[in-house]
């Protein structure tokens, strides 16, 4: 059983769907539940600042860094990613949940257009098995103070983390449900075909 | 890189086209349709309901539903968005961004309203507009049945300071004829925003979208060129990268 951390920032549907695809049982959940999940999906489309508070008032921040404590397999998508880190310039003020080191940046508008929307190509910088494609729509990137946890970067003239990781965390800036079916198998193995 | 994107517009519960606007004939089944061109390389998809701000219905949310189910490619849904809710049930029926288009032009405040709540990655500006005899371009409303003065580079310039993240502009002069985009719209627009453009309007042969590349659109937008057979996907994207574009293959 998957968790879906509901923070009513919407489209939950195409994550489920892809889920459903991969044969997965899932639950969006408005509040925590009472045990500790196995394995969440922490999504966001949206504000840093506004999916802060939605997770402070529906009680997630004390849920998951239990469950992050605890061992639990937590994957962020997109504002998922970078509500892992500590603070956002989208929002300054906003306390993430701090659980990686490191700051959200806006991408550098003389680089290229921003909000970067569209494909980019997957550079691991280990072993990581990346999709070789992925989409992307997002005006803001992750920058971990330690670079260890970067294990695919984004293609893109002002390169930028893809994927993170670090212990039981992972988070991808793309969106796996929307990058095909590569996308969708990626996002399998991230939940350790946890069904 | 640069995206191929197929545009369905749905009136009732089938994919119409048109030509310049007008004569709406049918054109398919719209989740069949978005099944083919998932198969065949689309970057991205849009949705618009054509009936929507004009007979006040909304018929496009069951079709984002079963399109979510089946395709994992991102979608663009519009047509008839007036408010923040209504954009929240495209969101929620599957939609990844929402297109807004007559609402913002009468009430621009709603542009800020919908980048506050979803962030402006979410929030596609689409424009309708139409060339000037004296030169420029006039943004028209209401499924292209209203002009409405405002001039498109202020428009568009002025929704990229509200919270518009992307715009969809589409030439109703180009709109259905397969003569080739309007570029000096999109040459125009890339000197009036920095906001990505999706050009559409015009589309009838690999050089037309190569035009529009080059004339500084991020996206090429194509209906019933693609509908019809008249062009694959696969055989545009080889085009275009031979032609030296960034595509994704």
């Amino acid at each position: 059983m998957v968790t879906i951390v509901d923070a009513g920032t919407g489209n939950l549907r195409s994550l489920c769907n892809a889920l459903t695809a991969l044969g997965l049982e899932s639950q969006v959940l408005g509040e925590p539940p009472r045990d500790t999940a196995a394995c969440l999906i922490l999504p966001g489309v949206g504000a840093f600042g506004h999916a802060v508070r939605a997770l402070d008032e529906r009680g997630w921040r004390s849920y998951l860094t239990r469950a992050a404590g605890a061992g639990s397999r937590i994957v962020g998508i997109c504002l998922g990613l970078q509500l892992l880190f500590e603070r956002s310039e989208e929002s300054p003020g906003a306390e993430g949940l701090g659980f990686i080191r490191g700051t959200v940046r806006r991408l550098d508008a003389s680089a290229a257009k921003v909000p970067h929307i569209g494909w980019s190509r997957l550079r691991p910088s280990g072993d990581e098995r990346v999709p070789p494609w992925a989409y992307f729509v997002h005006s803001y990137a992750v920058r971990p103070e330690e670079a260890g946890v970067v294990t695919a970067w984004a293609d893109h003239p002002e390169p930028f983390p893809a994927v993170v990781r670090r212990e039981n965390l992972t988070g991808v800036q793309f969106h796996p449900e929307k990058s095909q079916q590569p996308g969708v198998a990626y996002l399998k193995a991230l939940l350790g075909g946890e069904g | 890189m640069k995206r191929v994107i197929p545009c369905l517009d749905v009136k009732e519960t089938g994919v119409v086209k048109g030509v310049r606007f007008e004569g709406l004939r049918p054109a398919g089944d719209p989740v069949e349709l978005a099944a083919r061109y998932d198969a065949e390389g689309a970057d991205e998809l849009v949705f618009l309901d054509v009936s929507a701000t004009v007979e006040g219905r909304r018929p496009l949310l069951p079709i984002l539903e079963r399109v979510a189910e089946r395709v994992f490619l991102p979608v663009t849904a519009g047509g008839g968005v007036g408010s923040v809710a209504a954009m929240r049930e495209m969101l929620m029926a599957g939609a990844d961004k929402v297109a807004v288009n007559s609402a913002a032009v009468e009430r621009p405040e709603l542009l800020s309203e919908a980048a506050e709540r979803f962030g402006c990655q979410c929030v596609v500006l689409a424009v309708d507009v139409r060339r000037r005899p004296g030169g420029g371009w006039e943004v028209v409303t209401r499924a292209g049945t209203r002009p409405t003065g405002v001039d498109a580079m202020e428009w568009a310039a002025r929704a990229e300071e509200l919270g518009a993240g992307e715009l969809l502009v589409t030439s109703m002069d180009a709109d259905g004829t397969r003569e080739g985009f309007d570029c000096s719209l999109y040459r125009a627009l890339t000197r009036a925003t920095r906001l990505p453009v999706i050009a559409s309007g015009g589309a009838g042969s690999p050089g037309h979208f190569r035009d529009a590349l080059e004339a500084g659109a991020d996206a090429v937008l194509a209906a019933s060129l693609f509908h019809e057979g008249g062009l694959s996907i696969p055989d545009l994207k080889q085009a275009l990268a031979q032609w030296g574009q960034e595509v994704r293959l």
